[in-house]
């Protein structure tokens, strides 16, 4: 497989899949995220103390104390170019509940009018699929996810909101992600969802991983105010809104 | 006995900083830690702990602090003085940049705005008794993790010190500490040099750019002439990994250097990434200061961290007993005498109790 090794400083490198993109590049990254990962687990690239999954690359950061760079970019490329290894792939499915309503979907009307479409189709046609995660990255929990059907796809908004609140469901471009966190952003909402992503007290701190797959399903604001309710009064857990498990 | 500080002021932007969370960025949880790595591990040793025992950072106005149980020892690293207000006399000291200052309760310490440097750091004896987020005491308010409650420090918190009470022995002060500021970054280019023509690359190393005042833990943008990407590759790219110290290129132009608390992918061009041995100096630029980049090779940058770290090694053994403004060092002067093999009669040091001026008059 085609791959470029980029420098990135003299304690990190990105190595990059020019040639895919979408659901096939996220799972060339993700076994090759497996592979390295396998690795260092067992000693082999020692001073390799992160790895940042991307769309189509991956970037290794070292300690260049313990870590000789030329010898662990190789290594990597060497890995980058053996066949994917199909095994440990992430079959999960999550059913996530979101309320496309009211102030929760500030953008559903104007995305309706850009498109053409009512906004009933448009609830319809973003909680039909079954989104692939590409990435979790740009903010603790926050999962890239597509692809968004070619009707829903626009650019970002011309001038980023200063504050989106936690729970935001946004769409651009050809991807959809939910914020897990208050942040600035630049993505058109469509939705809100109740379910926490983040929690530093979980063994895997992210709700969600690459790989895996979500699904939207509407609630009404009554709904949506019960499971926010539920969860935060620990009735049900997040890791509940789980359809079909992991590792296959 | 428990030993707690208080904070009566938090000065601007301080907040509890360690050597950063390392193995999350996988999470998108981004790096933090230091700003200063270098200054948090000399400001460390001069209390006698560990490189990188949390401490509390300060950006460009530091705090006010009160002992508010106890006795602690604290360290003043960076370029950076503070006055001592001792309650029991009411007597006020000042603290010098790299000294080591204990507080008895009641004592508040106020450490003065930096003017030579944007970061300083107060490390206490024995590290401060609180419970790390994902293996790392560093705070990131955004997500609420490490330092107290997940946020910056705020008039009224209180931190536990692990240490009942300081260890004993005199205070002690760094000699020979190393210069933290800089005019020359030293950059390796990549991973996306190849969006710029050579003219733009020499533009990035030949000129001048000027670090703005929008100079954060997240990054630092820099004015200066623009640099623009080659008409056919643009300002947009498929997000990539990003780490402290990569020079971003936005659509205006004007470099951002991603700092500490960036976040863990982009989707601008990288010019290049400032080399490990130069992120310390990073974490000082004050804003109006005028920087230039020097592109290296990585065998250059590997030279570049064995400097750094000599460099650190040597401010370490400089770190001597301090016995307080115009007295003078009785190590030092008997190290002298028995190295001379000869006792100078008239030196004032040789009788005691007379050795305040006498030294000071030769000087």
């Amino acid at each position: 497989m085609d791959i470029r090794v980029l420098t990135l400083g003299d304690s990190a490198f990105t190595i990059e899949f020019p040639k895919l993109k979408g659901a096939i590049g996220a799972r060339s990254v993700r076994a090759l995220r497996g592979s390295i990962e396998q690795e260092v687990e067992e000693g082999r690239l020692p001073g390799v103390f992160d790895i940042i999954s991307a769309s189509r690359s991956l970037t290794v950061c070292l300690n260049p104390d313990l870590a000789d760079y030329n010898q662990v970019t190789e290594r990597v490329s060497v890995l980058a170019q053996m066949p994917l290894d199909a095994k440990g792939v992430n079959k999960e499915l999550w059913i996530l509940p979101a309320c496309y309503e009211g102030e929760f979907a500030p953008d559903l009307d104007e995305v309706a009018q850009r498109s053409g479409l009512s906004v009933a189709e448009i609830i319809d046609i973003h909680s039909s699929t079954a989104y692939d995660i590409f990435l979790i990255g740009f903010l603790p929990g926050f999962a890239f996810m597509g692809e968004l059907d070619a009707r829903l796809q626009f650019p970002r908004r011309t001038s980023p909101r200063v504050r989106v609140p936690a729970g935001s469901v946004g769409i651009a471009n050809e991807q959809t992600a939910v914020y897990p966190w208050e942040s600035p952003g630049g993505w058109h909402l469509l939705a809100r969802c109740p379910v926490p992503f983040f929690n530093n007290t979980w063994t895997q701190p992210s709700l969600l991983s690459a790989g895996g797959s979500v699904k939207f399903k509407p609630v009404t604001i009554e709904e949506y105010n019960d499971i926010k309710a539920d969860l935060s009064a620990e009735r049900i857990a997040p890791q509940s809104f789980l359809s079909r498990e992991g590792e296959s | 006995m428990v030993a707690i500080l208080k904070i009566l002021s938090p000065g601007i932007l301080a907040s509890l900083q360690d050597e950063g969370r390392q193995g999350y960025a996988g999470f998108g949880v981004p790096r933090s830690g230091a700003a200063d790595s270098q200054s948090l591990q000399l400001g460390n040793a001069l209390v006698g702990n560990a490189p990188f025992e949390a401490a509390i950072e300060f950006r460009f106005l530091g705090p006010k602090v009160v002992a508010a149980g106890g006795k602690m020892r604290l360290g003043l690293a960076g370029d950076v003085t503070a006055e001592h207000k001792r309650a029991d006399s009411g007597d006020s000291i000042s603290i010098k940049p790299w000294q080591s200052v204990t507080l008895d309760e009641g004592d508040v310490l106020s450490v003065d705005p930096l003017k030579n440097g944007a970061t300083g750091y107060l490390t206490v004896e024995g590290g401060f008794d609180l419970v790390p987020v994902l293996d790392s005491y560093s705070t990131y308010a955004r997500a609420k993790l490490g330092g107290v409650n997940g946020l910056p420090l705020q008039a009224g918190d209180t931190i536990k010190v692990r240490l009942p009470q300081p260890r004993d022995g005199l205070e002690k002060i760094v000699a020979d500490s190393f210069s933290t500021t800089t005019q020359t970054i030293r950059v390796l280019a990549g991973p996306q040099d190849d969006y710029f023509s050579k003219n733009v690359i020499e533009k990035f190393t030949g000129e001048h750019y000027k670090v703005s005042s929008d100079v954060d833990r997240m990054g630092i943008r820099l004015e200066g002439p623009e640099l623009e990407p080659l008409p056919e590759k643009g300002s947009d790219l498929i997000s990539d990994g990003i780490v402290p110290g990569a020079i971003q290129v936005p659509g205006s132009g004007q470099p951002i250097i991603l700092f500490v608390d960036c976040q863990t992918i982009g989707g601008y061009p990288k010019i290049g990434a400032v080399i490990t041995s130069d992120l310390p100096l990073l974490g000082q630029l004050m804003p109006g200061t005028e920087i230039r980049f020097q592109l290296v090779s990585l065998e250059e940058a590997q030279a570049a961290r064995k400097v750094r770290k000599s460099e650190l090694e040597r401010a370490i053994s400089s770190i001597q007993d301090y016995f307080g403004e115009g007295v003078m060092d009785l190590k030092a002067l008997y190290e002298v005498n028995l190295i001379d093999g000869v006792v100078d009669a008239g030196l004032s040091g040789h009788f005691p109790g007379h050795l305040e001026g006498g030294i000071n008059e030769k000087n």
